[in-house]
This record gives C-alpha cells, structure tokens and sequence, in this order.
C-alpha cells in the first residue's frame, strides 16, 4: 500500500513535469517582430517617433552632426587634445579609425523610413481624416530619409560646386535591404536628385500645421532651399526660400526680434524654430550630446576660438555677443542652456532648420544670382536684427553674406560646408587653436581630402562594392 | 569497561551498536575469556576517541576513551574486530588465538577515498575506471586561502584551466576557461553544478566597478569537492550548456556518527601583489616638466637657452605649482591596506537513518580602495533521510546574502586607480585652504575622486536561496527512480548614490538610482537508472531521463534626484523623476537523456551517451539539437600479462573518448526580427527596429576528442598525460554587414575555431612516514587556439589593436612595430614593415608612424602555464605551498593611450617609464624625450611597444598551520585545534614590472583592480 502511494506520487510529478511543445515558445517582452510593427496610424506615427529619436542620438544631430561642421570650421575647436571632438577638429582620423556614426546613422533612418513608407498605402483608413494624417506621416519619413541623404552626401562627398557632383557621395536607398545587401555608392549628383525628389513628393503631403520637434511642410521647405543652394541652383534657391519665408510667416512663424533674441535660445518650439530635435530633462542625448560637451560644467569639450570671439566682439552691441562668455582665456557658446522649464543643459533642444538661416539662404541665393535688391532685403534681416544701428548698403558680398552665416549660425553645424561648398579657404588663426595642429590642418581648402569623412572600415570591410569606393587620399594615409 | 563508557561523551548516538553488558557479565563465568585492549590512532598517530569497536558477527562492542584506548572481552569463538569512525576507512583486524593482546590501530582518512571518485549528476564513477577526462581539485589544500569565490582558488591548482578576473576587488566577475577558448559571441563559461544542479552563474553586477560574480555568494568552505570535467564523455550529458567543460561542486554532507562541530575564524590585510603602474611624484614631476619646457622651447621652437628659461620659468607653475599644504599623494588618499576577516561555523553527523550537515558563516573583506568591500552571510543545511529500505529523500538548501560596494574602475574620471595615476597629480590638492574639498583640478574638471570616494556609492545586495530537493526510490536492487527539484532565486537589489557635495550629484543635487533584479530558475529532473553484473565479468549501467528548466529574469529600476538632505537616500525623498524602467526575459529547455556503460571484467570500458536538447532560444525548426560521446578505456594494469610488473606499475589506463555538445546563443530572442520599445520622442512612445535575424540561427557545436594515459609506479607516483584537440564549429558569430543595410552586425552560424593541447599531471608521494608526511604535485598546460573560418567572406577583422584572422589565435595582436628611441633627437622610431617582392616585410625606419604598416605581434595566449604544489605534515606542523606559472603570452597596455603621453598632457600624471626618457644626443633608451606639447606623442599610435610580457612566477598560496597536540586539547574537550598563518600572492617575479601580469581575459589591460596579497591568520577548532 505504501508502495502504492509511492508510485502514485512518482507518476504525478512526471506527468505534472512533461511539458507541451509550445512551452519553448517565448516572446520578448520589450520588443515585437518587425513583420508585425506598422499595423496601423498609431504604429506609423510610434516608427516616426523612432526616427526623431535616432536622430537625438549624440551619434547624428545630438552631437556629432552639430558640431562637426563647427569643429572642423575656425569657429569652435577642442579645449585639448584628448577631447571628444579632437579628432574631428585636428582631422586625425583615416581609413581605420574613421568613426562611422556619420555614416551609419543616417542608413538607420533610411531603413527607418522606408519601413514606414513600405506599409504607408497599407494602413487601415477609418476616420475620416486618417488619409490626410497618412500623407503627413509618409511626407515626415521622406523628408526624413531625404535629410538623412543630404548628411550622408555632405559629409562624406565633395562639394557640389566642385565638380558639379561628379564625385561620390553616401548610397541611395529606397527599399527595405536584406542583411545581405552591399550596394555601391551613388554619386553626389545622384544623391542630390533623389533628395530633391524626395523633398518634392514631401511638401504636397506635408501638413503646415507646427508639431514640436517634428517635420511639417515649411521644415521640408526649408531643407530643399537649403539643398538647392549647396548644389549652386541658385534660383531655385532663392525661389524655395522665399516661399518658406512667405508662407510660413502667413502661417505664425516670424523672426526674432533684437529685444527676443537671448532669450529665445532658451524658448522651445519657439517662432522661429522650423525643425528642432527635442531634448527633455528625462530624454536626451546625455552628457555625451552637444549641450554637455560645449558647457564648462559638462565635459568642456568644445570652445569657441579666440578668433571668432574677436571676430563677434568687434561689433559689441551686437546682440549674439550675449551668446559668448568668457572665462579666463576660453570661450563658451550660450545657445544650449536649457528648454526655459530647466536650466540642465542636456535639455536644451537642438536646433536643425529655423527661419534666420533661410533668410541667409535667401540673401546668398540673391547675392549669386545676383538680385542686389533682394540680397539687401534678406541679409538686413539678420544684419539689423543682431544691431538695429547696422545695416549693409551697396552691393552685398558673398563674404559678407558668409559672415553673417558664422555669427549667426555658429554651433548648428554649418561652417565647413559653408565654407567648402564656396571654395573658401579656411585658415586657423588666433591663440587658442592647438599648438599641435600641423600646417595643412591651419590652412584648407576643397583641394584638400580631409575636409570629407573617410568611409568607415566596417563598410569597407563588410562591402565589396565600396571597397575600392575609398574617398581619394585616405588609401594612402 | 563500564567506567570507560560512562565519561565518553557521545555513545548515545551509537544506537547502532547496543552494548549488551548483561550478556557479557554472564558469559564471564561461562566460556573462556580472551581480553583484548589497545588503542585506536589515526595516520600521524593522534588517539581517535568515539571510535566503534566491535566483534565481527555480532552486536557486541566499545566506543574508545579520550585517549582511543579500548578494552573488550572476546570468547574463544569470536577472533575479528571491526573498527569504525566517522570521516575513516573502517578496519577489521584478526586476534591472534587464545591470547590476551595489545593492539595498535591505525585507521586511514577516508578522504583519500573519495577523490578517486567522479560524482556527476548522472551517476558517480570510481576514477580508476572512467573513461573521461575530469580532474578534482582538493579544497583541502586551499581551505585556508580567503577568497570571496572559490573559482579563484583553481588557478594553478589543475591543468587546463584558465582563471582570470576582469576586477579584483572583493567579490569581482572571475573567468573560467576549460581548455581555451571555445565560442566568438556566445558564452565561453563552463557550466557550473552544485551537487547535481546546474547553478545561475557569472557576472550579475548592474553597476561599472568590476562585476559582481554569483559565486561570491556560495561559501569555499561548505565545498567538499571540485570537478573539472574537460572532455565530451561526462560532459555531453550536459548538453547544450557543456560545451565549455563543466565544474561539479559537491557540498559537504553528514556522515552516520558523532556530531562534529568546527569553529573557524581568520582575519588578515591585503594590499597589491606588484607595484601598480608607479608615478613620479610631486617634484619628480616638476623636474619633468620643466625639461619638458625647455625641450619644447629649444629642440621645437628653436629658442636659444636664454630665452628657453624664460619660457619655461613662466609655464612651470602653471603645470606643476606646489599646492598649498604641499604636494599630495594620491595613492594614499584613495588607497588603502585592505582588512578581511571570516568567522564559520559548522555541526555535521547523523544516524543510520539521518545525515545531516550545516553550517553558518560570515565573511567581511575590504578592497584596497576605500570604497571596496563585501559583506557576506550564508547557511546552508544538507539533509538526506532514509525514509525505507527502497525510499530515500533529501534537501540541499542554501542562503546566503552578499553585499558589495565598489569603487569605479576603467576610465572614469573619478575611478582611483585611474584618477590617481593619470588624471589628478601630485600638484593637485584634494581640500582647499578652508577645508572645503577642492572642486577644480586641470585635467580633471570639477570631479575630486576625493570626495567622490568619501561620499558616494556603489552597493549592491545579492540574495540568494538555492534549493534542491530529491528523492531516490529502489525498485529493486539494480532499478533504482530519482527525481531532483530545484529552484534558485537571486534577489541583486542596487544603489548608485551621487552626493550633491560631489561633481556627478552637484549638477542635479544628488541623485539616487535604484535596482531591483531577480534571477529564477527552476529545474526538475527525472531520471531512471539500472544497474546490473552478468556472468560476473558483465557490468551493464543504463540511464535514461527526462529534464526541463525554466530560466527567467525581471527587473525594476527607478532613477531620481534633487535631494533635500546630503544623509538620506531614500528616492521618495527625491523630487525629480528621471527614469523608471523593467522589463523581463525568460528562456527555457526540454531535455531527453540517456546513458550506456559497459564494462568486462573492469578491464575493457565503453560508454556511450546521448542527449536531445529543445530550447526556447531558437527557432521551432532549428530548435531541437542531439549530442552524444563514445569513450573507452583499456585498464592495461588489470590483464593477466601485466601481473610481473605489478609491483613497478601499480596501474596502467589508456582512455579515450569523442563527442559533441553544444552551445545556444546568449540572446534570448536572437532568432527573431525585432522592432523594440522604449525609444520615446518627447515624451510619446517610439518603436525602432532593433534586430535583424540569421533565418538559419541553429546551435553552436563543440567536437571533443581526447586520449589519456593513467601511471602509478611504485604506489608514490602518478603520472597522466592528456591529449586533446576541440573544434568548434557553427560557431555563433556577430558577422559584419554593410551598414547600408542599417544594421551592423547579424548573430549567425558561420566560423569554425580550434583548441588543440596537452596536460600532464604529476603526483608523488616523496615520504611517507608516521611522523613526515612530503607531497608534491605538478600541472602543465600548453593549448593553441586557431580560428579555422571567419565568417567565410572575411579572412581578416580587425578588433583595436588586435586581428581575429584565419589561422591565428583569436586573441592576435596587430600594430604598428616600434624600433626604439632614436638617439640623435629622442624621437620615437618604428619600422616601415612594407613588403618587398619576395613577400619579405621591409625593416625601414621611420619617425612617422603613418608610414608604418601594422604587422602580426603574436598572441595574447602563454604558450606553457602550470602550477607546483607541495604539502608536507611533520607531526603537528603542516605546510603547504603552490606556484604558478605562465611563460609565452603578452598583454597590451590599453593605458598607454593615456600614460605615455610624451610631455603632449602637461596637466596629466607622469609614469615613472619617464625616469629612463631620452635627455640628450646619444641616450640610448627605449622611452621618448619628454617634450611640453609633444608633437610626437606616443600615445597617439597603437604600436608594439606597448606589449609586454605576461611571464612569471607566483607564490600563489601558502599556508603554515600548527596543530596542538591531542593530548592537550582532548583536556578541554576539544578534538582539534588548530592555528594558521595563510598568504596569497606573496611573491611574483614577472618579466614586467610596471602592472601586475596576470591581465584580464584578452590580453588587454587598463584601469582595472590588480590581484592582491593578502595575509591570514586563523584558528580551527573541531570538537
């Protein structure tokens, strides 16, 4: 009998303990298979959501993209060798240790908006204003995937105004690749259509309502203005430009005034602001981001030169002065101090595309075309606004429109393509630069190769179709 | 005889042998009587008291007195005693007839028996006919040596293990590798098993200092025994998780007997084994710089002396000025001698039916940094009931809570090692003028890693139970049913805690993050064994089981700052939110088992095994994988032929055994295409696709072969030699994708890798007398690894300064090759190393290492590592001793980047290799001048000079114990005591000197806690 209930207890446990084969099957639970993710709107707008969030990584528009036009400009500079922009500003990378951030992070918003551009026609329609949000949705994603070119293409090739884009640029990609995938790249001129395409399909879809930190019509807008001057379609240029400016000013949007102007930098989604990527206290790129690497609490990183301190100091009224301070013989840039609810700097929001620079654009635009009239109107915007004693009379410059851009621009991460894409040379002056820059790193051009990004080793060991694709001078570094 | 049983104080518990006076006394008037008396000793012939006497055949017998002295009445027909004791091989002595006798009896440890035994969670083995390769480690030797984790323990004491510590402040991640290494992307640990039961194991730390390695959390001294199995035979039993060989670990268990209760406390200090990357001090350094100044401003800027002097009289207080309370010395403000101490307690005996052992125990050890420590309580209870003849069940539990706090490692800005050698120097003082801590240092910001270290934290509490229960149940005599039930539970709850009084909480006014994980796992196994002898020289051993584990982890952490008061911590004190997270993961396993041993005659062994594993950490398709092993072993010294040579070879064993078992990717998921959660935009949830998968994703498998050859000559010397070759194939690789495709990497199946190498063992017994007592051991272990296949489309991925390439060792070194100091102008020189037509590397030199070409520099790998053991017992005094070696592998110094800055960070610290820098035309040396803003820096290039030689030897343990003589501790009632004095890593001599060589796994190291020395002194008492 006692054997009984034994047996009886060993049966149990083993039938109590035999599992049925669905019990190995387990599901994340912080994550859902891809082939499932964009069912719906809402799914559509969370994948946008997670494009603007790539784009807050300090590896695109949190940091890097911000400031390495800057770094490598002869505005804004390392504090010391051994700094997080170091090597950007003393261009010491090559073929090996060429960081890939600028160039994979761009390919992951591209896959990020062809996800949601592939699923776009298939989304449910139940309200009935569901259509319209889908078009926004799908113009956000091209325009976002045409951002993500342009980057790729300014960073990685030559100017366009070099050799009307014959040079090679980033990779056109307008599907969903397979892991196997190894494209070659595209020219520069390629890479500009198709982000003039992109751009051009966008706007219709667009809205023009302004949904903070996200894209509307008058972002895209002012992208392609953008994109059309850096290519030398100047009146296209001027054209795109001049229509963002009138319609988003018929839409709210208006410059700063003088009297706004410092306290501006510190307002979100304010009047100006056409795209920004937005940081919180509890959401943001870290201390590795922009915010902390320019702040002297923060990790000190990055200081504006003496030269351009000198350069905006010349004029001592004038109200972007206030945006520098000093301390002993380093120089801070004041745009990124908080969101106006904190005063933590990585909570400062990151300023992409605003008004101001497509009145510059305009101007310079105006000044190539040339159009004296509109060149004077556009750049006096800016001119007078900063020191409503000062104005430009006569005929506008290219080098005075460029000034203006460096004053005003500084620390958007505008100055090496400003520079490049005009043929003007830079040169590294003042006593704050690194003693340990050599000649060639004082004083370039676009002749020079290092004013591109070399392609990163893991494309270049991963794809055989760009392996032999190496920007010009690095194979021999 | 009465008056002897009456003060013996523990005959209660022989209920086993009734004493039957009555029937004695009577028998005294009615048969003839023979008196025997004697007394009972032990091997160094200290009297066993409590030890059982008794007349074969019957129930009559004594226990001994204090002294082991017996006296028993025999009658003529009864002429064998049977002497017993706990924890000794009993013994049955033959009377000489018809006499009254002296006797003196010796019993044997039984101990000695028990090593040569390989208990596996499938069956036990007598060594002396397993096929396999397995290796126990004796904990004897090393009981005295304090460690947090008894992995650290079998560095040196075996062959083909590997140990390293990522961390060695108290209770750091520890790194086993059985022969080599096995696995690019997935795990290369072996599988850990406490007393049948597959343990959670590794790194569980959520905080940067170190880790925090689960095993810290079980007590060295509840292990009775280690075994490392390193081949396929027992292994593939295990399955998917043996690849990488397997550690059982047996607790301590109750013996049938007296209870024995031991006591032991030690307390001791530790501090670094070797120097650890020296500085130059305050005015060392000033000196430096100011040669550096002139050297800037004569050999770079061509300034005439004159003028040099000036420049360098009106820098030099920038860079070096004396601070106000003079220069300071920073290893001694974050630095420490560390203190440790321990205190056991542990009662073990039972009866017939009932065995039991427990123990309690507490452990307290501070790092060498002030904010190292660990903190440990554990229990544990081992019970086993023989509930029937056929029914016996039982329970293996434990607790044990571990705290640990660490100090920051690696590169962060305020880690002490870090800080004190690079970032903050002697120039920089940690409290200004007014007592307030200083909060400005010039290479270093605002972070004073001074009050950083007296005012921040990094803690961490593990909890754990491990639980086991079992039940055994005999059919019949050779069918016998187990079932095994178990649940491990791990509580880590951690605080990270920055003081608004310190640079990393000023910011946000303090800030406080807290985490709470859980580890679960719950196994059952249910196990059906059959044993039988046919003809006699058959013996047949079948097994067959069925296992399932259920393995899943969760998570919550809340982060918040802005503190009202600097003294509590608590985060509901806190009023800002910044982040609240959890999640959960959860993994699964079905197995089949089965298992086949035959044997003729003990002289012919064959074994065969075969497990199916299905896992939940691939796809249904790819899911289920089978791994099997045959082995054989031909025992030479039991043929018939080998009968003449028997008392020159005392045993001849020649095995062998192949096999495969597996390994499952660490990604739970990594089978699926994922799109993930948690990449929110302002405030609105955003998904991200996050994983593409390898639609092929299977098991990684792991082929084993070995031979083994077993000696003992003379019955003093035992010699195995083993060789072995592993390859795994399939291996599970992050292969390298295009990154157009917006993904780096994919987990898939592609590389093959392989680890061939021979082991020797040694074992002699030099003397072995009633008094002395010599025995010596040593290990040799050479094993090459080799990657056979990368990824099938690259030969060659770079990986820093190393290569995994085809046909080397994954653990490559490739860089540019430095040709020392040129000794006009102190410049650093390399090699060009182009290749010429006939494929012959080009020794040019060079001063710009742009037009050096990187070159193979050999493996992190040592060619030979092994260990010298040696115990010796002279009566009351024991000594033991090991050392270890390591001879042919390299290590690269990751710090240089940082150290070895040539005079290009004059804010930084300056190493003491700046004592024998270039001064002036003709030095010959191999360091650089030193130069303020040296435009030829050295740490800006990856170059060989940064390689250095791992080789050295190690006085890794030794131990002087003192036993007081039985005689007078049996006064007090005591059975044992004994005092010690333990040391490890007493002596190294490296072929380095500037960091200690036993580096981290891979051949790299930075900033992270060197081993320690420590001292010990400590008591024993059993009574």
């Amino acid at each position: 009998m006692k054997y009984n209930k034994i047996l009886i207890t060993l049966a149990a446990i083993f039938i109590f303990t035999a599992c049925k084969k669905e019990w190995l099957d387990l599901e994340p639970s912080t994550a859902i298979e891809t082939e499932s993710s964009i069912k719906s709107l809402r799914d559509a707008n969370y994948a946008l959501n997670g494009i603007y969030n790539t784009l807050q990584s300090y590896e695109y528009y949190g940091a890097r993209m911000t400031y390495y036009a800057d770094v490598t400009g002869d505005d804004a500079q390392a504090k010391s060798n051994t700094k997080r922009c170091a090597n950007y500003y003393m261009f010491r990378y090559n073929r090996d240790n060429a960081p890939s951030s600028l160039w994979y992070l761009p390919l992951k918003v591209t896959r990020f908006s062809n996800n949601i551009l592939a699923q776009a026609d298939n989304l449910p329609v139940v309200l009935e204003t569901d259509q319209a949000d889908i078009n926004h949705v799908k113009g956000q994603a091209l325009t976002l995937r045409a951002l993500a070119l342009f980057d790729a293409t300014r960073v990685y090739g030559y100017p366009y105004t070099k050799d009307n884009g014959a040079s090679l640029g980033g990779c056109i990609i307008t599907s969903i690749p397979d892991y196997d995938y190894k494209p070659a790249r595209n020219t520069v001129a390629e890479c500009y259509n198709q982000v003039i395409s992109d751009l051009t399909t966008a706007i219709p879809l667009l809205k023009n309502i302004k949904t903070p930190g996200k894209i509307n019509k008058f972002a895209a807008m002012a992208l392609l203005s953008r994109v059309y001057l850096y290519m030398g379609d100047n009146t296209n240029a001027l054209l795109t430009a001049e229509a963002t400016i009138n319609e988003s000013i018929t839409a709210g949007y208006k410059l700063w005034t003088n009297a706004e102007y410092v306290a501006q930098w510190k307002v979100a989604f304010n009047n100006e602001s056409l795209f920004e990527i937005v940081n919180t206290d509890v959401d943001n790129a870290g201390n590795e981001g922009a915010p902390y690497l320019y702040w002297k609490s923060g990790y000190d990183d990055i200081n504006l030169t003496r030269s351009f301190y000198d350069l905006v100091n010349t004029d001592p009224l004038d109200v972007r002065r206030q945006l520098i301070t000093t301390s002993s013989t380093r120089y801070y840039l004041m745009k990124y101090t908080g969101n106006g609810t904190t005063e933590l700097p990585t909570a400062s929001n990151i300023t992409v595309l605003r008004l101001s620079e497509v009145y510059l654009i305009a101007a310079e635009a105006a000044v190539k075309l040339p159009d004296n009239t509109k060149a004077l109107a556009y750049i006096n915007a800016i001119v007078s606004r900063a020191n409503p004693a000062k104005s430009i009379t006569g005929t506008v410059t290219l080098a005075q429109v460029l000034l203006e851009r460096r004053k005003e621009l500084i620390g958007e991460g505008h100055r090496l393509f400003d520079a490049m894409r005009n043929n003007i040379t830079i040169t590294r002056t003042g006593t704050s630069h690194l003693l340990d820059l050599t000649a060639e790193e004082k004083t370039y051009n676009w002749g020079w190769y290092k004013i591109v990004l070399p392609i990163p080793k893991a494309e270049i060991d991963a794809n055989p179709n760009i392996r032999d694709q190496q920007n010009p001078g690095y194979n021999a570094d | 005889m009465l008056l002897a049983l009456s003060v013996l104080p523990f005959t209660n518990t022989y209920a086993e042998v009734p004493l039957q006076e009555n029937t004695n006394r009577n028998s005294l008037v009615s048969q003839q009587q023979v008196t025997v008396s004697g007394v009972v000793v032990d091997s160094k012939g200290e009297p066993i008291p409590g030890a059982s006497v008794l007349i074969k055949g019957t129930t009559k017998g004594v226990t001994t007195d204090m002294n082991g002295r017996f006296t028993l009445a025999l009658s003529s027909a009864e002429n064998t005693l049977m002497i017993s004791f706990v924890g000794m091989k009993s013994k049955e002595i033959i009377i000489p007839e018809g006499q009254n006798s002296e006797l003196n009896i010796i019993l044997e440890d039984e101990s000695i028996q028990l090593e040569d035994l390989i208990v596996t969670a499938y069956g036990t083995y007598k060594k002396s006919s397993y096929a396999g390769s397995a290796t126990t480690v004796k904990t004897e030797a090393l009981k005295d040596v304090p460690t947090a984790n008894f992995a650290q323990m079998l560095q040196g004491s075996t062959s083909g293990v590997q140990v390293s510590t990522s961390s060695n402040q108290p209770g750091g991640a520890v790194s086993l590798r059985v022969r080599g290494l096995g696995s690019f992307n997935a795990s290369n640990n072996p599988l850990y098993v406490v007393d049948g039961v597959p343990m959670i194991a590794g790194d569980i730390s959520t905080q940067s200092g170190g880790g925090f390695d689960i095993m810290s959390s079980i007590n060295p001294s509840d292990i009775e025994s280690l075994i490392i199995i390193k081949d396929a035979a027992a292994a593939s039993l295990y399955g998917s998780r043996a690849a990488n060989g397997v550690i059982l670990i047996k607790t301590k268990t109750g013996k049938k007997g007296k209870t024995i209760f031991t006591y032991k406390s030690d307390f001791g200090t530790s501090e670094f084994a070797t120097q650890y990357r020296p500085i130059l001090n305050g005015q060392e350094r000033r000196d430096v710089i100011y040669e550096g100044l002139i050297n800037r401003a004569t050999m770079v800027d061509g300034l005439d002396a004159t003028a040099a002097t000036a420049y360098a009289d009106g820098l030099i207080d920038t860079y070096a000025p004396v601070p106000w309370d003079g220069f300071a010395d920073w290893n001694k403000l974050l630095m420490r001698k560390g203190a440790h101490q321990n205190h056991e307690f542990s009662a073990s005996g039972g009866t017939e039916k009932l065995t039991f052992f427990s123990s309690l125990g507490y452990t307290e050890q501070e790092g060498v940094s002030y904010q190292s420590m660990l903190k440990r309580v554990s229990g544990r209870l081992n019970l086993n009931f023989k509930a029937t003849e056929r029914l016996e069940i039982g329970a293996n539990v434990l607790f044990s809570n571990v705290q640990q706090d660490v100090s920051d490692e690696g590169g962060t800005y305020t880690s002490p090692l870090y800080s004190s050698r690079n970032t903050v120097t002697p120039s920089n003082p940690a409290y200004n003028e007014d007592g307030t801590y200083a909060t400005w240092f010039p290479r270093n910001g605002d972070r004073n890693p001074k009050s950083a270290k007296d005012l921040n934290y990094n803690r961490q509490w593990l909890t754990k139970a491990f639980n086991t229960l079992y039940a055994e149940y005999k059919f019949t005599k050779e069918l016998r049913f187990k079932t095994t039930f178990s649940y491990d539970y791990n509580l880590l709850k951690g605080n990270e805690w920055n003081d608004p009084r310190t640079s990393d909480g000023s910011k946000v006014n303090g800030d406080m993050n807290v985490e709470y994980r859980d580890y679960k796992k719950l196994i059952s196994s249910n196990v059906i064994g059959y044993e039988r002898s046919f003809f006699e020289k058959h013996n047949v051993d079948v097994l067959a089981g069925y296992e399932f584990e259920d393995y899943k982890r969760d998570n919550l952490e809340g982060y918040k700052s802005n503190f009202p008061n600097v003294d509590k911590h608590d985060i509901s004190n806190a009023s800002a939110l910044a982040d609240v997270s959890g999640s959960s993961s959860q993994s699964r396993m079905i197995s089949y088992i089965s298992r086949l041993n035959y044997n003729f005659d003990s002289k012919y062994f064959f074994g065969v095994s075969f497990r199916r594993d299905g896992s939940s950490r691939l796809k249904p398709e790819n899911r289920w994988g089978n791994f099997w092993s045959l082995s054989g072993a031909w025992k030479v010294s039991n043929e018939s032929f080998m009968e003449p040579f028997k008392k020159i070879i005392n045993d001849l064993k020649l095995r062998t055994s192949y096999g495969v078992n597996g390994t499952l990717p660490s990604s739970y998921n990594g089978f699926m295409n994922l799109t993930g959660f948690g990449y929110d935009y302002d405030g609105q949830p955003g998904i991200v696709e996050n994983q593409i998968a390898y639609p092929k994703l299977s098991w990684e498998t792991n082929y084993n072969f070995n031979v083994g050859l077993d000696m003992e000559f003379f019955e003093r010397l035992n010699v195995t030699v083993e060789y072995y070759t592993r390859t795994t194939k399939d291996l599970l690789m992050d292969m390298p994708l295009s990154l157009t495709t917006g993904f780096s990497s994919i987990l898939t199946n592609v590389g093959k890798m392989e680890n061939k190498g021979v082991e020797l063992e040694i074992q002699s017994k030099n003397i072995k007398t009633k008094d002395l007592n010599w025995t010596t051991s040593l290990n040799l272990t050479k094993n090459t690894n080799k990657i056979l296949v990368l990824n099938g489309i690259q030969t060659e991925i770079a990986s820093g300064v190393q290569v995994r390439m085809v046909g080397q060792p994954y653990y490559t070194f490739k860089m540019i090759e430095f040709a020392g100091i040129n000794p006009d102008n102190g410049n650093p020189q390399f090699y060009t190393n182009t290749t010429d037509a006939n494929g012959k590397l080009v020794k040019d030199i060079t001063e710009d290492p742009k037009n050096a070409l990187p070159i193979l520099m050999g493996s992190a790998d040592p060619k030979l590592t092994g260990g010298l053991t040696n115990n010796i017992t002279y009566k009351w005094f024991d000594l033991g001793f090991t050392f270890t070696f390591s001879l042919g592998g390299q290590s690269y110094d990751n710090a240089a980047q940082k150290l070895e800055h040539s005079g290009s960070e004059p804010d930084a610290n300056i190493s003491a290799i700046y004592k024998d820098r270039w001064r002036k035309p003709g030095d010959n040396t191999s360091i650089e001048a030193f130069i303020y803003n040296n435009p030829s820096r050295m740490n800006d290039y990856a170059n060989s000079r940064r390689l250095h030689s791992t080789n050295h030897i190690r006085l890794k343990n030794i131990t002087l114990g003192v036993n007081a003589p039985k005689q007078w501790v049996s006064k007090i009632k005591v059975d044992k005591v004994r005092i010690f004095c333990s040391a490890s890593n007493l002596l190294t001599w490296a072929a380095y000197d500037q960091y200690d060589p036993e580096v981290p796994t891979g051949g790299s190291a930075y900033f992270e806690m060197p081993p320690l020395k420590t001292l010990t002194f400590g008591i024993d008492i059993n009574f």
